[in-house]
């Protein structure tokens, strides 16, 4: 083999190394959504990192407790020019569950009704959810 | 009279050009929803004070010594304790306290928090309020 | 040449391969990816299910004896307790703790707590040397990170006692009120 082709093996060889990892790189996904019901009733999802890089610039979702023993979602979503905020606090069932809700770095989905109660909450901790 | 020693909030939206730039030999982020870096601590005269912010923002501050910490021990000795620098000054400023019982119940909770929180101590040196926020304005998961 | 030929057609067929085997891994996590949400949304719609089956399953009205607290469509198991049913069976069960005599024992006053143990003499002598300590740094103004070492030692020897607390308190007190610096070195409270 000419030197010549040698050095074009060794480039490819060295190429098709440093893009393995790009192409083995495991499933990840990002994604924010909220909406509200005409009563006032809605439901967030998605994941905190996907709140984090949505596009939108006042795009956020917290969940909060304080040691008076409150304990509330709130988020933004920024569509275009226009936010829009939604909140809810946690029934007795889901307060039970807030503890994780404050660890969690993945996948989530919150239900609030008409009264702003948060009454289903659903955790997903998947490696396509977050760094690890 | 209460004394603000260190009051800095800085939105990564106002820098999203430089950091762009920045970004640009280490990720490839191509957007952003809201992200918030926030250092705040103040104290009055007799002791009693308030810190607030978030870890990646006492991590990433300007000044080299902040730092902020919520600490537990196999004795069950709790306190939180942070130091911050007042925008301008050469030195900087402890701030400190140990929780009451009802603050102390959100502890595990702290000890392994991420994003923001606000705490707020009497003369004593006592935690009296606790607020944890884990939202994604305050973490890069 | 012909060794040349040979060696780029091996180079070829080996990069087709290597495409084949990124489109299959690629195929394969899409296909996971798919099936990982179908069970997520499943998740969710089993548990909406489950809330509007409960909902179709409340009773007009029960009916039936009481007289064992416990009206007949629940004691089937085929609805759920309406407010009334729980008011039945809280009335039964408070009167059958009554005659019981179980009431009459649970009404008795929380005894107060017991007082602490009193201190070792060793617990005693940290109690003593932790204090001098603590007076040291506070008058001083300074505490370096010996100093919190060396009071966090004998705070040890008294786990969980209002004493060590109220030796961490005062140095509090004094860092708060800027009559005490403690070094950069230093880790924090003793």
């Amino acid at each position: 083999m000419s030197h010549t082709s040698k050095t074009w093996a060794a480039a490819v060889c060295l190429a098709t190394l440093m893009t393995t990892p790009a192409a083995l790189a495991g499933f990840q996904t990002e994604s924010a959504n909220c909406y509200k019901n005409a009563d006032g009733s809605g439901r967030c999802y998605g994941s905190l990192l996907g709140f984090r890089n949505h596009s939108g610039a006042n795009t956020q979702a917290s969940f909060t407790r304080t040691s008076t023993s409150a304990l509330y979602f709130n988020a933004a979503l920024t569509s275009g020019t226009t936010t829009e905020y939604f909140s809810c606090t946690a029934d007795a069932v889901t307060g039970a569950q807030w503890s994780k809700a404050m660890n969690h770095q993945g996948y989530f989905s919150i239900y609030w009704n008409a009264l702003g109660e948060c009454y289903s909450l659903f955790l997903n901790n998947g490696s396509q959810y977050s760094h690890f | 009279m209460t004394k603000y020693l260190s009051l800095k909030s800085l939105s990564l939206k106002s820098l999203s050009p430089v950091v762009a730039l920045a970004a640009l030999g280490i990720a490839s982020v191509a957007s952003a929803g809201l992200q918030l870096r926030t250092v705040s601590c103040a104290k009055s005269t007799d002791g009693s004070g308030r810190c607030f912010g978030n870890f990646i923002g006492f991590r990433e501050d300007a000044a080299a010594t902040s730092s902020a910490s919520f600490r537990d021990d196999l004795a069950g000795n709790r306190s939180f304790y942070a130091r911050a620098t007042v925008p301008g000054a050469t030195t900087d400023t402890v701030y400190t306290c140990i929780p009451d019982a009802t603050v102390s119940s959100l502890w595990e909770q702290a000890l392994s928090s991420r994003g923001f929180f606000d705490v707020r101590w009497d003369a004593n040196g006592i935690c009296t309020y606790l607020k944890l926020t884990n939202g994604s304005l305050n973490t890069n998961y | 040449m012909t060794a040349h030929v040979l060696r780029m057609g091996f180079l070829g067929l080996t990069s087709a391969l290597g495409s084949a085997m990124a489109c299959w891994l690629a195929m394969s996590q899409g296909q996971q990816a798919q099936d990982l949400r179908m069970q997520q949304l499943s998740t969710e719609v089993a548990a909406l299910r489950r809330v509007v089956q409960a909902m179709n399953h409340v009773p007009d009205s029960p009916s039936g004896s009481r007289s064992a607290g416990i009206p007949p469509s629940l004691a089937s198991g085929s609805a759920r307790p309406t407010a009334e049913d729980l008011d039945a069976i809280a009335q039964r069960m408070a009167t059958l703790l009554k005659e019981s005599g179980a009431l009459a024992m649970g009404s008795r006053e929380a005894a107060p707590p017991a007082p602490p143990p009193p201190l070792s003499p060793e617990q005693r002598e940290s109690v003593a040397r932790a204090g001098s300590l603590v007076e040291r740094v506070v008058s001083s103004g300074r505490m370096t990170a010996e100093d919190v070492l060396e009071i966090r030692h004998e705070l040890s020897q008294l786990r969980g006692r209002a004493e060590a607390e109220e030796l961490r308190r005062r140095l509090v007190v004094a860092i708060n009120q800027n009559r005490l610096i403690p070094s950069d070195q230093a880790d924090g409270l003793p």
